[in-house]
């Protein structure tokens, strides 16, 4: 970006900041507090206050369940809304400062509610974010996948301009981004690798979440790091009226919640367990190479919260997670561990401010024994802190400034055998970040969000770093002693959102956005490996930049009960990452003469169509868009598809609310094949025939689609026992999806060749009973 | 063990596991049809010298498309020169359509050798060093890795202070005649002494040479090559159906000639398995 134009920017900021203060004449007072569910103490992420006597007036929650609101002296109505709860009405009069708590009652039973009103607001056409995807627990709980376990990440990847990476594989494309440029955050720690067993679930244990949100490349400027997206995951935190106790047992796995007040009504507790035991199956077989084998997976989620006094809070949060795979003279185990404490504060009425120390560990170990045993371990660590206000100076403007800071130490890889040990070079980076930013309602038609994100980026010593010739070969090598910056990144990445209300519910959004992603997700395979390797920007590689703009109508139809959307967005990268030919990434000290850079783009359309409330609820979601790349190394230098290019992406969501015993639902899901090589011919060589490839992702994979079905028997669902039945069929039809297409002779005719699909599953019946007391 | 030949190794594992995974409990393999372009004819060069008693030979053919029959087209009428940095000169003669051979150059460890290709009015290039030779100090059997077939470990000892590059081909002379078995010709296995100079290299050369019984014999040979051609088989073999960076091997040869060209010596050792 040229310097006039951040100047330009930065002097815009300001003067928009200042027509904020000058409105803040008249005698004022400050209504605040936090909205909870009245059953079990939750804070409520999103919820909306508004006001009776203001209409158009309101605010909404913070991720505490935090909302200020400051009005002139006077009476009024406030209304606290949240979806799939009964609203409640508080009357104040306002002549100083007053602390206002909602605690909002669950609706027993969301069938009895046929005409909705008000239920729920019309954030998603009012709100000034675009881009952005929520979903509710309920809604992820009713929806079936893999196993019958229900999975936050595969859920998502039923929301428009959110791709599947493929069968098995909770990794997602995100508006034509590979999968590594996807932030995921589970109460801010970044979570480096969300998949178990290779991919077949995610790390995230659904009965320990509470809120989602997913921003689409278009996230307000607290956020960085990625250049296409965001997962925003918080965990519950736990009970704080009384004991609970939650749990299913399933064919693959079974969980168990225990959740419960420290002091009541100031202090939860929750921890959450989850275990798979297709090991005890294995132990069963004949075959004593799988008898042999240990295949499980675990998780640990922990969260507690108290409350100091009104004014201070602290939380501490925790996850552990950890695959075992084990055959005879091999092992493989791998896990993340993250760890956030934080501290909310608020100075005055309308300054909020929360303090986080934050911890995150992702790391992986192989052994093998063939003879002697080798060793080899690996680990991607960060500690950081990150400090955030947001000043609530009117109900027309909310200001949210914060910085960060983040320390990583990168072991790509420690081998040890009997008689000696390697490691790879470690690496050693500083991140920092400082943010402002904007909301303000210029008129009561024309709302905007605006925000700059500065980063730094620093690669630190020790540590030798490689300097490569066009060939690839080190060509100059310089030391460097520890805590030595060796190079620094600055970026300076403005965010824009606004929108305008038209008649009728209505309203268009536009935004514009810039992403720099500093850590890299090595990696020349579609399969989510779990020893895949995360590089720093460094010497060689520069960090990559994403600048998108976007345009979107929404609209709401029947008071809310409908909603529709269309957004287009055009993005462009530079800096882009892809791999040489043959390219050599396993345990190479010169891995980065393995890369090559390029430009990007990606650009679609995405549709999405809701029924919000009654018996029948759900979504259609399409997204028509295209990704490509540009590496002047490859395909003779011309832009070509990338692996996560998708032309059609067709989602179908219905959940059916049939009777206060059963809820049926199904998914639809339909996506072009990923694009691949495959040869264009074939030949000798030593006698032994090769494939012949002509270009890059040249070709696509067959088109994917298939139909999940789940019914749900409630047994008992009182205000604290639930137990039901879940029954689902994963792949209904049966369909043989292509996981992957190899080439090979015939083995009936040696002079031929034959191409083979493999899949990996075919219908799949499951069961899990889930309990709560 | 070295340790390109481990992260390897250790790769393959991963896969295997997942497939082990997927195959106990889901997966199925079918036969379709999948609709590919055909390419236009392409040049193969095939050439090699070595230490041992000349002649050489180098064998020109083209690509077909992928549904016709493996039956490769020769190609004929090329001038085709190897030369060394002693300065010998050979061209070779076309003694069956195709196959040229050498008429009087000698291998010898440490020329550097250059060969030229001249057809259809363009001309290719590729240079190579041969290596010393290195001696297969043993090869012993061992069941292989969750199935149960033999495998074999071959062990040398790697000569200190120089970057070595092996390549090491299982040929199975005489095997046990077994309903079903199929025995495919493959590229062999490479190897580096990175890491491991001048110590006693094994290498459990394993999912890139035949599957073999007890009763097999087999003759393996240990090439040593030069970086380019270790680069190439590197990169042949590195074919995985789920890679994002499937390609030809990187081939020493210029102007976009398939095949390779290598200078290499060769030792022998024979093995009944057991």
């Amino acid at each position: 970006m040229k310097k006039t134009n951040v100047i330009a920017l930065t002097l815009l900021f300001f003067f928009l900041l200042i027509m904020n203060v000058n409105s803040q004449a008249q005698n004022r007072c400050t209504i605040s507090g936090i909205v909870k569910d009245e059953s079990n103490g939750e804070k409520l992420i999103s919820a909306t206050i508004t006001i009776k006597e203001l209409p158009g007036t309101g605010a909404t929650t913070n991720s505490y369940g935090f909302y200020s609101i400051t009005l002139p002296q006077g009476k009024y109505t406030l209304t606290a809304l949240y979806t799939g709860y009964e609203m409640k009405e508080e009357k104040v009069v306002l002549k100083q400062n007053v602390k206002l708590n909602f605690n909002l009652i669950p609706k027993e039973n969301q069938l009895h509610e046929v005409v909705v009103t008000n239920t729920r607001k019309d954030e998603n056409v009012s709100g000034t974010q675009m881009g952005v995807q929520k979903l509710s627990m309920e809604e992820i709980k009713n929806i079936p996948v893999l196993f019958g376990e229900k999975d936050i990440l595969k859920t998502i990847q039923l929301l428009p301009g959110i791709a599947p990476v493929g069968e098995g594989n909770s990794g997602f494309y995100v508006r034509g981004g590979a999968s590594d440029q996807n932030l995921i955050l589970l109460d801010e720690a970044t979570v480096f690798n969300a998949s178990h067993l290779l991919g077949f679930f995610s790390v995230f244990n659904s009965d320990a979440i509470k809120d989602v949100t997913v921003y689409k490349g278009n996230e307000p400027a607290e956020y960085g790091g990625r250049l296409s997206s965001v997962v925003d995951i918080k965990m519950n935190d736990g009970n704080d009226k009384r004991f609970s106790v939650s749990g299913g047992i399933g064919l693959i796995d079974s969980r168990l919640s225990v959740e419960g007040p420290i002091v009541k009504d100031n202090g939860s507790f929750s921890f959450s367990a989850r275990r798979t035991y297709a090991d005890l199956f294995t132990a069963l077989s004949k075959d004593t190479m799988v008898k042999g084998a240990k295949l499980y997976f675990y998780d640990l989620n922990a969260k507690a919260d108290y409350k100091i006094n009104d004014n201070n809070r602290i939380y501490i949060s925790g996850y552990l997670g950890k695959d075992v795979l084990g055959i005879t003279s091999f092992g493989l185990d791998w896990g993340n561990s993250v760890a956030t404490f934080r501290w909310n504060h608020l100075f005055t009425q309308k300054l909020f401010s929360n303090t986080s120390l934050i911890y995150s560990n992702y790391s992986y170990n192989v052994g093998i024994n063939t003879g002697n045993q080798i060793n080899i371990v690996s680990n991607i660590r960060d500690v950081g802190i990150k400090q955030d206000f947001q000043y609530y100076i009117s109900p027309d403007t909310k200001l949210k400034a914060g910085l960060n800071s983040t320390y990583y130490q990168f072991v790509p890889g420690t081998i040890t055998t009997p008689d000696s040990t390697f490691n790879l070079i470690n690496k050693y980076c500083w991140e920092n970040a400082l943010y402002i930013s904007n909301e303000l309602k210029l008129t009561d038609k024309l709302k905007t969000e605006y925000g700059l994100r500065l980063t730094s980026f620093s690669v630190l010593g020790p540590g030798s770093f490689y300097t490569y010739d066009s060939q690839g070969n080190p060509v100059d090598t310089a030391n460097y002693s520890s805590g030595k910056f060796i190079r620094t990144y600055f970026n300076l990445e403005p965010r824009l959102e606004f929108t305008y209300l038209l008649p009728g519910n209505s309203s268009v959004k536009g935004s514009y956005d810039r992403n720099v992603q500093n850590i890299h997700l090595i990696t020349n395979s579609t399969s989510a490996n779990p020893t895949s390797l995360w590089l720093p920007s460094s010497l060689n590689v520069k960090p990559e930049i994403a600048d998108q703009v976007s345009l979107g109508y929404y609209r709401n139809f029947e008071n809310n009960l409908y909603e529709f959307s269309a957004e287009v967005y055009y993005k462009n990268i530079q800096n882009q990452i892809d791999y040489k030919n043959g390219a050599q990434l396993n345990f190479n000290q010169n891995v980065e003469s393995q890369l090559l850079f390029g430009k990007g783009r990606a650009y679609g359309i995405e549709f999405f169509a809701r029924k919000n409330a009654g018996k029948f609820t759900g979504w259609l979601s399409y997204t028509l868009s295209r990704a490509e790349q540009k590496f002047d190394q490859i395909n003779n230098g011309l832009y070509y598809p990338s692996t996560q290019d998708r032309t059609h992406d067709i989602s179908l969501v219905g959940i059916y609310n049939f009777s206060t015993k059963w809820i049926f639902s199904s998914t639809w899901v339909y996506y072009t094949g990923n694009a691949v090589t495959f040869p264009s011919g074939k030949y000798v060589l030593d006698g032994v025939v090769l494939n012949y490839y002509t270009e890059r992702n040249g070709y696509r994979m067959p088109p994917y689609h298939r139909l999940d079905l789940s019914a749900t028997r409630i047994i008992k669902k009182t205000a604290t026992k639930e137990s039901s039945w879940t029954f689902s069929l994963y792949n209904a039809y049966d369909r043989y999806n292509a996981y992957s297409i190899s080439f090979k002779p015939d083995p009936q005719n040696l002079q031929q060749t034959q191409a083979i699909q493999t899949t990996l599953f075919g219908i799949i019946p499951s069961i899990t009973y889930n309990f709560k007391f | 063990m070295n340790m390109k030949n481990q992260s390897e190794i250790y790769r393959k594992l991963t896969k295997s596991f997942v497939l082990m995974f997927i195959v106990c409990f889901w997966s199925c393999q079918e036969v379709i049809h999948v609709d590919l372009n055909s390419a236009s004819p392409k040049l193969i060069i095939d050439a090699g010298i070595s230490d041992q008693q000349e002649p050489y030979t180098v064998v020109l053919s083209q690509t077909v498309a992928f549904d016709l029959n493996n039956t490769f087209p020769p190609v004929t009428g090329a001038l085709v020169v190897i030369s060394d940095n002693a300065g010998n000169i050979d061209t070779l003669i076309e003694n069956k359509p195709g196959t040229y051979q050498t008429t009087n150059i000698q291998g010898i460890p440490g020329h550097t050798y250059t060969i030229t290709v001249k057809s259809d009015n363009t001309v290719y290039t590729a240079i190579s060093t041969m290596p010393f030779p290195v001696p297969i100090d043993t090869v012993v059997s061992k069941n292989r890795f969750g199935t149960k077939n033999k495998e074999l470990s071959v062990s040398f000892n790697d000569p200190k202070g120089i970057d070595n590059y092996y390549r090491i081909i299982e040929k199975i002379t005489y095997y046990l005649p077994d309903p079903g078995r199929i025995i495919l010709p493959t590229l062999g296995t490479v190897s580096t002494d990175k890491l491991m100079d001048g110590t006693k290299i094994t290498v459990s050369p394993g999912f890139n040479q035949p599957e073999l019984l007890t009763g097999d014999s087999v003759l393996v040979s240990l090439e040593c090559i030069d970086k380019n051609v270790y680069t190439y088989f590197r990169t042949a073999s590195q074919t995985g159906n789920q890679s994002t960076t499937v390609s030809n091997p990187v081939s020493n040869i210029t102007n976009g000639a398939l095949g390779y060209f290598s200078a290499y010596t060769v030792r022998y050792y024979k093995i009944l398995v057991n």
